[in-house]
């Protein structure tokens, strides 16, 4: 496989891997309880016990870390994989279908795209009110445009394709022919988009619980540690340093690997046929 | 057996004021080949896929044994599929590139839905294969593993699990090499001959058409100009446009086109014959539209000169 | 002394599944005004070939070998010189006339761009030479038809521009890859008339590049006939289709649809393999022991350079062997 020939889509994906079983064995590698206040040991740097230093409550920073990945993964995820789900279907059924019900899909999409995206989850989440799922759902909101749109352009190509009259001469239905034939050519760029998205969602969710609409004290979220931390940023920088740091990492590593998988999925790079 | 027949009555194929299709009608009986030959841009995919309901005719019907075959919305009534069948000209998108070779075999009998079980389904699949020629390596592969006529192969396996009894072929083997396209076409032959499948069978190439044919229409500008015996047309062509066409084959050295060939954008609203701007033997008749006239035994001109 | 020469050239494609040897000791001459039709089916390298002359290979590809152009060897050449043949000496007519023009921009602008770029004309020296091109492949109202842009014209039409594109330059050679792929026999007919103006206009050497036999016969003295990367026939033009020599040659012969359509059995081997014998062996009617594991030589035949260990000096021993009885066993 071309993938591991690339060292940076290579190091994407260890440290997504990493991340992954960071955050399903979240409880066995802290060394501390997340949650626990130790005001005694407050605002300390890092040292030995406490590897990146406690915050103002004496919590531990690095536990706080590590099962902020857990939360942050999920919602990167979750969101992902429902704004992805929205915008294949509803862009199959407009590339597909065309006429009236492309159009109608397609301004909805314009409208959606008019609103700056982060500016409008804002609003979506302010009106919910804060929480973790509510999050998901502002984000996935205003996430599936660019799936619905990436989908509709390929489709509008392939189903020109003669395999694709062949399937309906043979008498296949409209479902059939959108899910059998369509859908596995189009998902490659999805599973593109897909990758940067995640760490996109990851990003925006630590933004919005900047702002304090993400999930709710005391759970640890890196986006809420950040901002927690910010009214110490002169005396305990570490306080914002370590989970900016654990944010960047972990959308660089998305991005990595969706860099990667562009240039694995993408015909236009592929080895050109020897004649 | 019934007749087989396929009628095209005044199929006017409208589209932004585009007559790809003017009026064509012929009929295919059952294990005959009529060949449609004609330039590219002629319409002759466009009546392939008019047949099959692939796209909606703006007037006109298509018969199978007497039975209409479209439905009102132009789509193929659910009875006809896999009674008719169609084999395009690209092998690259014949098949879905995501689908390996055995998948690909099974889809018609899958859509279909055939009282079959997964075991039957498996050995008329290896059936097929032999039939045509592939052995079982092949199925593990994917489409982009295969040469073109190898795909053209598999096309003809999934095309007769359902064992059709009319074949469209659009260009089936203008992709190919020559030597491929010997073996390809002699497949056709061969299966269609076992079968008693009716086909019409669409290229540009006459030399090819000849072959394969009993009878041969040839097509310019959605038009059906000439229709006639294969060995009649080639060797008494009249209308001038089927001419050019023999003309263009007949002499390997002589190569040429000497002819004045007119640059002219076709729209398809002057009223007389399509050939006009470009026919050496113009008159003032031709100015109106010449219609298709018996003028020998199942040679049908549509020209003045007649 | 010819123009070019191709002296035991060999490309290579580096690749993940192997080496894949597109040309294998491939010689060619092309002789001042000579056209030469280089025929083969699809993968067979003849394409690459084309593309080896002018180095416009992709990175994974390694030439080895000759390739000498009016004494100088064109592979020696660096990336800077090699611009200079390209196009002055040396023009490419690609094969869709429909891609190979930048759409945005006017045909006049495109015209004249390599004459501007070459030899350093000024405009409009170079605007009124590329117009006596244009009329001279006999386009209809140049002057209008510059201002055009390519979505404007024809088919046929773009063909004649890219034809002007390539002579631009005068180049002495010109390689033509496939030009009458996918057309209808009307259009071909016309595209080899283009060719032929071309070539006697320019005075120019044409490598034709093609599959199809018989637009090579309208159009060239000799033919070389190509088959898994290694020329197995080669003679004139008249020889190859009325009295082939080659095995493969006479099997192409004869699946021509006037001669009967007769297929060669089997497909032909991957360029992957590495085949001791002859490359033909699995699909050949006349095989024996020794083609498989004998390495097979070039021999000269009454003039013709055929690549079989079995063409007798009379070359006719053989002849037909592809008819009804073998057919059967064919399909």
């Amino acid at each position: 496989m071309n993938i591991f020939k690339n060292k940076l889509t290579l190091t994407g994906m260890i440290i997504i891997l990493v991340l992954v079983g960071t955050a399903i064995f979240a409880p066995m590698l802290v060394p501390h309880n997340p949650n626990e206040q130790c005001l005694n040991q407050a605002l300390k740097g890092p040292c030995l016990e406490y590897p990146c230093g406690t915050d103002e409550f004496g919590r531990c920073i690095f536990s706080r870390i590590i099962f902020g990945a857990r939360i942050s993964l999920e919602i990167g995820i979750a969101v992902t994989a429902v704004s992805a789900a929205v915008g294949i279907a509803l862009g199959l059924a407009a590339g597909f279908y065309g006429g009236a019900v492309d159009e109608i899909i397609m301004r909805i999409v314009d409208i959606f795209l008019a609103f700056p995206g982060l500016i409008l989850a804002l609003v979506v989440a302010g009106l919910l009110g804060p929480g973790i799922l509510n999050v998901m759902v502002a984000l996935a909101l205003v996430g599936w445009m660019g799936y619905a749109r990436v989908v509709r352009g390929t489709v509008l190509a392939e189903k020109e394709r003669e395999f694709i009259e062949t399937a309906r001469s043979l008498g296949a239905n409209d479902l059939y022919i959108m899910f059998r034939h369509l859908l596995p050519n189009v998902i490659a760029p999805v599973i593109i988009m897909a990758s940067v998205g995640i760490g996109y969602a990851i990003l925006a969710s630590a933004g919005l619980s900047f702002l304090g609409l993400g999930a709710q004290p005391p759970t640890a979220v890196w986006g809420s540690m950040l901002s927690d931390g910010k009214s110490y940023l002169q005396t305990a920088p570490h306080l914002t340093i370590f989970p900016g740091l654990a944010i960047l990492i972990t959308v660089l590593a998305f991005n990595f690997l969706g860099d990667g998988l562009r240039d694995l999925l993408d015909p236009r790079l592929k080895r050109q046929s020897v004649e | 057996m019934e007749e087989l027949s396929k009628e095209y009555t005044a199929g006017v194929f409208n589209r932004k004021r585009f007559k790809v299709l003017d009026g064509v009608s012929f009929s295919v009986k059952p294990g005959e080949t009529l060949g449609l030959v004609g330039e590219s841009g002629s319409g002759k995919s466009t009546v392939a896929r008019t047949m099959l309901g692939l796209i909606p005719p703006s007037s006109g019907r298509v018969l199978y044994q007497d039975q209409e075959v479209l439905s009102p919305k132009g789509r193929m009534k659910k009875e006809f599929c896999g009674k008719m069948q169609i084999i395009f000209q690209h092998p690259e998108s014949a098949l879905n590139p995501r689908m390996k070779i055995c998948e690909s075999l099974l889809e018609p009998m899958i859509i279909q839905k055939k009282d079959l079980t997964r075991k039957e389904m498996k050995s008329r699949r290896w059936e097929l294969l032999q039939q045509v020629g592939l052995s079982e390596e092949h199925l593990n592969r994917y489409p982009h593993e295969l040469s073109g006529g190898q795909i053209q192969r598999v096309v003809l396996a999934r095309i007769l699990s359902l064992s059709p009894q009319f074949l469209v072929a659009d260009e089936p083997t203008s992709m190919l090499d020559v030597s491929v396209q010997a073996q390809v076409l002699r497949m056709l032959k061969q299966i269609q001959a076992e079968n008693g499948i009716g086909l019409l069978f669409i290229s540009h190439d006459i030399e090819v058409v000849n072959w394969m044919s009993d009878r041969i229409a040839v097509m310019y500008k959605g038009q059906i100009v000439e229709s006639a015996p294969a060995e009649e047309l080639c060797q008494n062509p009249f209308h001038p446009y089927s001419r050019l066409l023999v003309e263009s084959f007949s002499s390997l050295k002589q190569y040429s086109a000497k002819r004045d060939w007119v640059e002219n954008n076709y729209t398809g609203e002057a009223g007389g014959c399509h050939y006009y701007s470009h026919c050496p033997q113009a008159g003032p008749d031709c100015r109106q539209r010449p219609v298709l006239k018996e003028t020998g035994a199942e040679h049908y001109i549509a020209c003045w000169l007649t | 002394m010819a123009l070019l020469s191709i002296r035991n050239l060999t490309t290579v494609f580096n690749c993940q599944e192997g080496m894949v040897k597109a040309c294998n000791n491939v010689s060619l001459d092309i002789n001042q005004g000579q056209t030469l039709g280089l025929i083969g089916e699809t993968g067979c390298g003849k394409s690459v070939l084309g593309l080896s002359i002018l180095k416009l290979l992709p990175v994974n590809a390694v030439s080895s070998g000759q390739i000498i152009y009016n004494n100088q060897d064109l592979l020696a050449l660096s990336v800077k010189e090699m611009c200079q043949v390209r196009g002055s000496e040396i023009g490419f007519l690609p094969q869709s006339p429909a891609t190979a023009l930048n759409p945005v921009l006017r045909i006049g602008e495109q015209l004249t761009e390599g004459l501007q770029l070459h030899q350093g004309m000024v405009k409009e020296k170079a605007r009124v030479i590329a117009m006596d091109m244009l009329k001279s492949l006999g386009l209809k109202d140049c002057d209008k038809r510059a201002a055009d842009y390519p979505h404007q014209l024809s088919g046929g039409m773009k063909q004649r521009v890219v034809a002007a594109m390539s002579i631009t330059g005068q180049p002495s050679l010109l390689i033509a890859d496939e030009p009458t792929k996918g057309l209808d026999a009307v259009n071909r007919a016309q595209v080899i008339d283009l060719l032929r103006q071309l070539t006697i206009k320019t005075k120019a050497s044409l490598l034709l590049i093609t599959h199809d036999l018989k637009v090579a016969v309208a159009l060239c003295d000799e033919i070389a006939v190509m088959y898994s990367g290694e020329i197995v026939e080669k003679g004139s033009a008249d020889q190859v289709l009325n009295n082939p020599l080659h095995p493969y040659t006479q099997g192409l012969v004869a699946s021509l649809p006037e001669r009967g359509l007769f297929p060669i059995p089997g497909y032909s081997p991957s360029l992957l393999d590495d085949i001791p014998g002859c490359r033909f062996y699995s699909r050949c009617p006349i095989r024996n022991e020794n083609c498989k594991h004998q390495p097979v030589i070039n021999r000269e035949v009454n003039g013709v350079h055929v690549r079989c260990l079995y063409v007798d000096q009379s070359g006719g021993t053989q002849q037909r062997i592809y008819g009804r009885g073998f057919q059967s066993e064919a399909v």
